[in-house]
């Protein structure tokens, strides 16, 4: 499974959304579900699932599904 | 099973256990909704509070000691307090947990303990009526205590689920964002142990283990090594392994937990080995239900079930052997077949960790077994509900690739030779160099199979060679490890050889059957393709090919 499939499977079981409204333009606003709360769960599940540490300001930033391909790919390579 | 709604009332933000519980990967499903956040008390000692409107089958009780005992909080501050109060403080406690209990069936009460990220004054830690960990004890005892006539309510041992985790439990920036005390880890840990307890209120618990014999009790194939050979005991750190797992089976046993076996093996050979063998653990006798044959182990499985009248989701089926866990798992779903580690060393610790065999209270044995036999259903199982052996067999994939003997094949070949007693025609013995020159003369062809299915590679593991004179055949060995029997591989063996003699324009061949006290497998594979006349005459017709084997000739001569 590729990266992006596996933030999109994440993705839709944790704000509970079809896999295919997932998509790399989808943003925060696009899932009612996506509360702070939630928030907080999408970025254990990323850290969890891909190993990485996000930072606490990278935390706040991301709003989009592109930016968190996006945080991957800085994580994946430092 | 229905969902079960539960309503969990915790001082520090539990939110993100709610999506573990309600996991559908696992039984049983749990909604649960979390009450306002850090009133525990509160909401214990008020009958009229809003959360108690709707009806939860389980109320979980989760709090942190310095919250919910202000006395405890005194001592984490090294600030000085009373022994005494603190202990009332805990009974005051116990008593509204008690009290609000009466409104659901179940209660779960998270025990107190000090995360591993708060390390305590070491030479302090047990000090009594100071350190930290002696008072915790004490407060967590006399929960235990207040609970102890109240079977609906159980005390959940925190500290276990800390040190099992073996991950991180404390996640700092989800506590500086969330004031969320626990990692996501330690929350689908929680989850998890959560739902075992349910479980076993649910009655859902396993009753029966049916375990394998080769490399499943003990360390070898009995029928091949012979009683002498296997690896049980002894100062073998795999033999030990084995002792540790028929130990825990053993006590799994004194718990009122059935055991059975399902083995393919001939019967008196591995009776003989569990009555005999020194070391072993597990005698006859503490198997209630055996069938040690060369049947189908799902057709064995059924009968056993029908025999012990209870029910397939009560079963666990352990056998080393991934093939036949496949079969049982697509004959018998409800059976619970778990992968067994491919290191014999981690065996003893795999069934230690088993969740499925969680109760509610220890029982007397004998109790525990009338209660099982008249409470499971009647209901009969029979292979004919279960998918047939035809369609297991098709999914295995088996691949069967002939190879003429060479000299790289020569060790493995006479090994397989010298080795194999079961399923083997004639039981010659040889060395490399005998073996090699008998192969080399014109009249002699030698074949060995390399077997593989969906599983893996089982490499080289059997061998037919035949001699050719006066335009007749004769069969001079055919031997198969019995790790590959059961699948009609020996079928398909059989056939490509004898298609090749046929291209060689013969048409009588013999396979003298040479009985020794072990080889009844092959007679029993071999007995009704023999022509009537006999004479060891095989009826070429009487061999047929299985069509769900591919078999590939990899070089011709």
């Amino acid at each position: 499974m590729d990266d992006f499939t596996k933030v999109q499977n994440m993705v839709a079981t944790l704000f509970e959304a079809p896999l295919e409204s997932v998509t790399l333009q989808s943003s925060k606003d696009d899932f009612v579900l996506w509360d702070s709360l939630n928030h907080l769960n999408l970025i254990m599940e990323i850290e969890s699932e891909f190993n990485v540490s996000i930072g606490i300001e990278e935390i706040a930033e991301i709003r989009t599904i592109q930016g968190i391909m996006d945080l991957l790919k800085r994580h994946r390579n430092k | 099973m229905p969902d079960i709604k539960a309503l969990i009332l915790a001082d520090t933000i539990v939110d993100p256990i709610l999506r573990f519980l309600s996991d559908r990967s696992t039984t049983p499903f749990i909604e649960a909704k979390t009450g306002p956040y850090n009133q525990v008390q509160q909401i214990l000692m008020d009958p009229h509070h809003s959360v108690w409107k709707e009806e939860n089958e389980l109320l979980i009780v989760w709090t942190t000691p310095e919250r919910s005992i202000p006395s405890f909080e005194k001592v984490l501050g090294y600030e000085e307090f009373e022994i005494n109060s603190l202990m009332d403080e805990v009974d005051y406690f116990a008593r509204n947990i008690i009290e609000s209990s009466q409104r659901s069936k179940l209660t779960f009460v998270v025990s107190w303990s000090m995360p591993p990220h708060y390390r305590e004054i070491q030479t302090l830690a047990y000090k009594h009526n100071v350190g930290h960990t002696n008072i915790l004890m004490q407060m967590n005892l006399r929960l235990a205590q207040h609970f102890s006539n109240y079977n609906h309510i159980v005390l959940l041992d925190s500290n276990y689920w800390y040190i099992s985790l073996q991950k991180k439990s404390f996640d700092h920036k989800m506590f500086a964002l969330g004031k969320i005390n626990y990692s996501r880890d330690y929350f689908e840990k929680a989850a998890y142990e959560m739902k075992s307890v349910i479980r076993a209120f649910q009655g859902q618990t396993k009753k029966v283990i049916i375990c394998d014999l080769d490399n499943t009790l003990w360390g070898g194939i009995i029928g091949d090594d012979g009683i002498d050979n296997i690896n049980l005991g002894g100062i073998n750190p795999i033999g030990e392994s084995f002792i540790q797992f028929q130990k825990e089976l053993k006590k799994l046993r004194e718990r009122g937990i059935l055991l059975a076996i399902s083995s393919k093996n001939d019967e008196s050979i591995a009776k003989d080995m569990i009555e005999n063998h020194p070391e072993m653990i597990l005698r006859m006798f503490d198997f209630s239900s055996y069938r040690i044959n060369w049947k189908d182990k799902a057709e064995n499985i059924a009968e056993m079930v029908n025999e012990l009248n209870i029910g397939l989701q009560s079963v666990v089926f352990l056998d080393d052997n991934p093939t036949e866990r496949e079969r049982v798992k697509q004959a018998f779903p409800e059976i619970y077949t778990p992968d067994l580690p491919e290191d014999y060393t981690a065996y003893p610790t795999f069934i230690r960790m088993l969740d499925c065999f969680e109760t509610i209270e220890i029982t007397r044995e004998d109790r525990v077994r009338t209660e099982m036999y008249q409470k499971e259903s009647e209901r009969k199982i029979s292979l004919s509900n279960a998918s047939s052996i035809d369609d297991w067999l098709k999914s295995l994939d088996i691949i069967v690739k002939v190879l003429p003997l060479e000299k790289n094949l020569l060790t493995r070949a006479v090994q397989l030779l010298n080795k194999t007693n079961q399923f083997n025609m004639a039981t010659n013995r040889y060395t490399e160099d005998e073996y090699w020159n008998w192969s080399s003369f014109d009249q002699n062809q030698v074949y060995v199979f390399q077997v593989q299915d969906k599983f893996g590679d089982s490499g080289i593991t059997a061998l037919i060679s035949f001699s050719v004179s006066n335009n007749q055949a004769e069969i001079v060995d055919f031997v198969m490890s019995c790790r590959v029997m059961g699948k009609k591989i020996e079928e398909a063996l059989l056939f490509n050889v004898l298609s090749k003699i046929k291209k060689m324009n013969i048409d009588s061949v013999r396979a003298r059957y040479q009985k020794t006290d072990k080889n009844q497998p092959f007679f029993d594979f071999i007995k009704d393709k023999y022509t009537d006349s006999s004479d060891y005459l095989l009826d070429m017709n009487k061999v047929p090919s299985p069509d769900f084997i591919n078999v590939i000739n990899e070089v011709q001569n």
